[in-house]
C-alpha cells in the first residue's frame, strides 16, 4: 500500500502562478454513493450536500481548483450504474463525457464493491474517456477483508489507478496529479476485448462504422456496441446518417440472439460483467472477514421487531433531541435578551413610529434568536448525522410494503424523511423515484411532511406553551395524515407503481467534520437570508397592525378562523403570512402580540389548533415554486388546494373534538 | 391461411417455449389439431413475417417481434376470456402475494394443461396485471426453477431467467443480475416486504413484485437417505 504522505490539495483563490496555463476540465463519474461529492467538496472547497444514500447529486455541480499552476474546473456528475438510456442522469452524464469531452474523467470507484463498479468503468473505457481510476474507500474494503492489488488492476484495465480514502483526504492529491498527467499527455485509449462470438460481431460492425465515416462524436467501437444493444438514442442517430448500418446491425443482432438464445442487450451486459468479474478476480484478494459493528447494526435495523423500533426511535429521537436541546438553549437566550432589553408590550415612546420600529425590529430579532435558531441547529445537526450514517436505505427497506399502500415504494421514504428538514430539496430529491407518477405522489406526501419550519411552530407554540406531549401528538397526527392523504392521492392519480430496486448503503460512523459542515451550510442560509426577512417582516407586520390595515383582512377571514377553527380573528393574518415562510406564523404572532409569551393572545387549545392548521394548510412559497418547476403549475395548484382543504377540514374537526373535552 | 390459425400458432409456440427451449412441430400439431403439412405452411409464413425462428431439427422459437405479437394476442384474449371464465378461474386464481408459476414448473403444470388458451392465461395473469405494456424475458429456462421470492434467508442460488419490462431488465442487468450470476438471500423484510440479496459484492433490495419475476436455480439438495 503506498503511503499517502502528500496532503490533499488546498483549494485556493490565489491567482495561478502561470497565467498562461490552459484551463482544464475534469469530470467526476461513477456509481451512486461512492464518494464523488466528498472528493468534489475536498477539491473545490464547496459544500455540496453529502449523504449516505444513493442519488443525492441530482444536477451536476461545478467548482474550481487551482492545482500547481493549473486552473481546473471540476464537474461532479450524478451517480449512475450504466450508460443505458433509461434515466435522465444517464443520458446527461453520457452526453457530457462524449460530447463536451472533459480533459480527464476521474472514475470514482467503491473498492468494497469492485466488480459492480468496474462494469461502469468498462463502459467509460468503451467511450474512450481519458480516465483515472480513483479506488475510493479502501479502508472500508480492508475492513471487509479485501486487498486490492493496484498494479494488477492497472495492467488489466490499462488506465492509471490511485488508492484513496477520500473522507480523510488520502490519495486525493495523487488523483489530481494523475488526472493532470492524463489531460496533458494524450495517450491511446485502451481497448478491452470481449469473448467470441460477441467480439467478432462488434468488430465487424465497428469496421463498417469506421469505413462509413459517420462524423459522430462517439468512438466507433462504442457505437457498434450501442447498436447491438438496440440503444434507443444511438440507433436513430445513426439511422439518420446511414440506414444500411442500422439494418446490418439488426441482422447481426438477430443472428447473435438466435445463436445464443438470448436478447442482445442481456448478452452484452453479461459479457461486460464477465470481464469485470475476471479483472476483479486477478486484482482482488478476499480474506476471512470478521463480524464488524456495521454487520451488527445491519442486523438490528432490519430485524422484524427491532428494525421498526429503531426507525421510530430515530424519528422520535430527532424530535425529542431537538426539543430538549432547543428548549434549553432558548431559555438561556431569552434570559440573556431580557437582561439586555426586556420585551415590554406596554412600552410606548412619544413617537409612534419609533415604537413600531423598535418593537418590530427587536421583536423579529428576539423571536428569531429565541424561537428559531435554538431549534434549527440541533435539528439539522442530527438530521445530517442520520443522513450520513446510512440508516435511511434500511428504513426504506423495512417500510417498503407500507409505502406500497400509498402507491409508492420504500425509496420514497428517503425524500420524505429529508422533507423533515426542508421540503424544497426533498422535492428535488424525488428524482430518485422512477416514474413521474411516483415523483408526484412522493412530492405530495412531502408537502405534508413537517419541515423544520413547521417543527418550529409545533415546538415554539405548542411545545413551549402547552406541553411537549401535545407537540408530539400533533406530529403523530401529521404522519397519519400523510398516510391517509397519500392513499387518496394514489387512487386519484392513475397508473401503476414500479417495484423497489435499491442499493443498500453501508453503515458508517458519520464524520464529525461532514456533519458540522452540513449543519452550517443549512443554518447559514437561515442566518444570512431569512433573518433579515424576519426583521423587516416583523416591523412591517407591526406597522400594518398599528395602522389597522390588517383588520379588514382578519374580518374577511373571520368565518373561517373564528367560527370554524375557533381562533382569534388575527390568526387569519398569521396564516396568510405563513405562506411566505411558515415561521412567519410564529414571528407574526410575536410581532402582533409584542411579546414572546404567546399565552397573552391565545388559549392553549387555540395554540394547538393554530399549529395544526399551520402545519398542514399550504406549502410555503418556495415549496409551491419548486412544485411548479418540477411538475407544472397545474399540479402545484392542485396540491396547494388539497393542502388547504385538508388543513381546514382536519383543523375544524380537531377543534370540535377538543372542545368536547376541554373548555375553550 | 386464416388469421385466427396463425395467431393460435404463435400463442402455442409461446406457451410451449415457456417450458422448453424449442416448440417442436409434433407438439404444436398435437395442440392445434393440425396436419403436418398445414403446420409447415403456417410456420413458413410466420418465419417470413419474422415472427419465429424455425429450425428443422429443433423446432420453433419466437423472435422479439413474435414475442410482442404473442403478448398482444394473449392480452386481448386475456381481457375477453377473463370475463367469460370468471367462475372457472375463481378457484385457482393466483393470489397477488403468491409467486406466479415459474416458466418451468417442472412437477405440476397449471391445472389447465390440455387447454392452451387457459394455460397462457394462468401463466400470465400476474404479469399482465403488473406489466400491461408487456414484458420480455432474459436467460434460459432450465429445469427446477423457483422464484427468488420463495427462497429463504441465507440461501444461495443461481439466476436463471428474469421477466419484466425492458427498463427493469436493463436496470437489473446493470446492477449485476445477469443470467448465471450467483446470489445469496440476506434478508427478507416482514409483511410482504422486499428481499435483500448479495450480488457481486453489493447489497440490493428488491421489491416483492421484482423478486417474484426472477427465477433461480437452487443447488441440488442431497436427497434424504431412504430409511424404511
Amino acid at each position: 500500500m503506498p503511503p499517502h504522505t502528500q496532503p490533499p490539495p488546498k483549494p485556493t483563490n490565489k491567482t495561478p502562478n502561470n497565467k498562461h496555463a490552459p484551463a482544464l476540465t475534469f469530470a467526476l463519474a461513477g456509481n451512486a454513493n461512492v464518494g464523488k461529492s466528498v472528493i468534489f467538496n475536498q477539491l473545490t472547497g464547496s459544500s455540496q450536500i453529502i449523504g449516505n444514500w444513493p442519488g443525492k447529486t441530482i444536477d451536476r455541480a461545478e467548482g474550481t481548483l487551482n492545482f500547481e499552476g493549473h486552473n481546473i474546473k471540476i464537474i461532479d456528475l450524478p451517480g449512475i450504474y450504466s450508460f443505458s438510456t433509461f434515466s435522465m442522469e444517464e443520458i446527461v452524464s453520457r452526453d457530457y463525457i462524449a460530447l463536451e469531452k472533459p480533459h480527464a474523467v476521474i472514475n470514482v470507484v467503491d473498492a468494497s464493491v469492485l466488480e459492480r463498479n468496474l462494469f461502469f468503468t468498462l463502459q467509460l473505457i468503451e467511450m474512450h474517456a481519458p480516465l483515472v481510476l480513483c479506488l475510493n474507500q479502501v479502508d472500508v474494503a480492508k475492513n471487509k477483508g479485501m486487498l486490492i492489488d493496484k498494479d494488477k488492476l492497472q495492467t488489466a484495465l490499462g488506465i492509471p489507478v490511485i488508492l484513496a480514502t477520500a473522507i480523510r483526504g488520502e490519495g486525493i492529491y495523487d488523483v489530481v496529479r494523475e488526472a493532470v498527467k492524463v489531460a496533458t499527455h494524450k495517450q491511446n485509449p485502451p481497448t478491452l476485448k470481449y469473448r467470441q462470438p460477441i467480439e467478432e460481431k462488434i468488430n465487424q460492425l465497428q469496421q463498417l462504422i469506421t469505413k462509413e465515416n459517420l462524423d459522430l462524436q462517439y468512438p466507433p467501437r462504442w457505437l457498434a456496441i450501442k447498436l447491438l444493444e438496440g440503444d434507443s438514442e444511438i440507433t436513430p442517430l445513426i439511422a439518420n446518417k446511414s440506414p444500411p448500418i442500422v439494418e446490418t446491425s439488426k441482422q447481426i443482432a438477430a443472428e447473435l440472439e438466435h445463436n445464443c438464445q438470448e436478447p442482445c442487450f442481456s448478452l452484452i451486459a453479461s459479457e461486460r460483467y464477465a470481464l469485470a468479474n475476471q479483472i476483479t478476480a486477478t486484482a482482488l484478494q478476499q480474506s476471512e472477514r470478521t463480524n464488524t459493528l456495521s454487520d451488527k447494526l445491519e442486523w438490528l435495523t432490519t430485524h422484524k421487531i427491532w428494525g421498526y423500533l429503531t426507525a421510530i426511535g430515530v424519528i422520535a429521537g430527532l424530535l425529542l433531541w431537538t426539543f430538549f436541546i432547543g428548549n434549553t438553549l432558548s431559555g438561556i437566550i431569552t434570559n440573556v435578551l431580557n437582561f439586555i432589553y426586556p420585551v415590554d408590550p406596554t412600552l410606548t415612546t412619544e413617537l409612534p413610529l419609533l415604537t413600531i420600529l423598535l418593537n418590530g425590529l427587536w421583536g423579529g430579532f428576539s423571536a428569531g434568536l429565541t424561537l428559531i435558531i435554538p431549534f434549527v441547529i440541533p435539528f439539522y445537526l442530527l438530521l445530517a448525522f442520520i443522513e450520513d450514517s446510512g440508516i435511511l436505505t434500511r428504513v426504506a427497506f423495512m417500510m417498503d410494503s407500507a409505502m406500497h399502500k400509498m402507491g409508492l415504494h420504500g425509496k420514497a421514504l428517503i425524500p420524505i424523511i429529508l422533507g423533515y428538514g426542508c421540503n424544497v430539496p426533498a422535492i428535488q430529491a424525488c428524482k430518485i423515484m422512477e416514474t413521474r407518477r411516483e415523483r408526484l405522489l412522493a412530492a405530495f406526501a412531502i408537502t405534508f411532511a413537517p419541515c423544520s419550519a413547521r417543527t418550529l411552530i409545533l415546538f415554539g407554540m405548542v411545545g413551549l406553551f402547552v406541553g411537549i406531549q401535545w407537540a408530539l401528538l400533533l406530529y403523530v397526527i401529521d404522519i397519519a395524515v400523510i398516510f391517509a392523504l397519500g392513499r387518496i392521492a394514489m387512487k386519484a392519480v392513475p397508473g401503476k407503481s414500479t417495484g423497489l430496486i435499491m442499493e443498500l448503503s453501508n453503515f458508517k460512523l458519520p464524520s464529525l467534520k461532514v456533519v458540522l459542515k452540513q449543519t452550517w451550510t443549512r443554518t447559514k442560509s437561515i442566518i444570512y437570508v431569512v433573518f433579515p426577512i424576519y426583521l423587516v417582516g416583523s416591523t412591517l407586520i407591526q406597522a400594518a397592525y398599528a395602522l389597522n390595515i390588517l383588520s379588514p383582512l382578519s374580518e374577511a377571514l373571520a368565518p373561517l378562523t373564528v367560527w370554524w377553527l375557533g381562533l382569534p380573528a388575527f390568526a387569519g393574518v398569521l396564516l396568510i403570512l405563513g405562506t411566505i415562510r411558515k415561521e412567519f406564523v410564529l414571528i407574526g404572532a410575536v410581532a402582533i402580540l409584542s411579546t414572546t409569551n404567546l399565552l397573552v393572545g391565545f388559549t392553549p387549545v387555540q395554540l394547538v389548533i393554530l399549529a395544526l392548521v399551520a402545519m398542514l394548510y399550504l406549502p410555503c412559497v418556495s415549496t409551491i415554486a419548486i412544485l411548479g418547476k418540477e411538475f407544472g403549475w397545474k399540479a402545484a395548484a392542485i396540491i396547494s388546494v388539497a393542502n388547504i382543504g385538508a388543513a381546514l377540514i382536519i383543523g375544524g374537526i380537531a377543534f370540535r373534538l377538543i372542545s368536547l373535552f376541554v373548555p375553550v | 391461411m386464416t388469421k385466427k390459425l396463425t395467431q393460435d400458432c404463435i400463442k402455442t409456440i409461446y406457451t410451449l417455449t415457456k417450458n422448453e427451449n424449442y416448440a417442436s412441430n409434433e407438439k404444436i400439431t398435437q395442440k392445434l389439431n393440425l396436419t403436418t403439412t398445414n403446420l409447415t405452411e403456417i410456420l413458413q409464413e410466420l418465419t417470413q413475417e419474422g415472427h419465429i425462428n424455425y429450425s428443422p431439427t429443433n423446432g420453433s422459437t419466437l423472435t422479439q417481434k413474435g414475442l410482442r405479437e404473442a403478448q398482444k394476442i394473449t392480452s386481448n384474449r386475456y381481457r375477453l376470456t377473463k370475463f367469460l371464465n370468471h367462475t372457472i378461474h375463481n378457484k385457482n386464481k393466483n393470489d397477488k402475494t403468491q409467486p406466479q408459476t415459474p416458466p418451468q414448473s417442472s412437477s405440476n403444470p397449471p391445472a389447465c394443461s390440455n387447454n392452451s388458451a387457459n394455460c397462457v392465461l394462468s401463466n400470465c395473469e400476474n404479469c399482465l396485471k403488473q406489466h400491461p405494456q408487456g414484458f420480455e424475458e432474459i436467460g434460459k429456462h432450465n429445469k427446477n426453477l423457483t422464484s427468488l421470492y420463495e427462497l429463504k434467508a441465507g440461501k444461495t442460488a443461481k439466476i436463471s431467467s428474469i421477466r419484466g419490462e425492458r427498463k427493469i431488465l436493463q436496470r437489473l442487468l446493470d446492477l449485476g443480475l445477469t443470467p448465471g450470476t450467483q446470489i445469496k438471500v440476506a434478508k427478507i423484510a416482514p409483511m410482504g416486504g422486499p428481499v435483500e440479496i448479495l450480488v457481486r459484492g453489493s447489497k440490493l433490495a428488491l421489491g416483492q413484485n421484482i423478486a417474484i419475476n426472477i427465477f433461480v436455480e437452487t443447488p441440488k439438495e442431497t436427497p434424504p437417505p431412504n430409511e424404511v
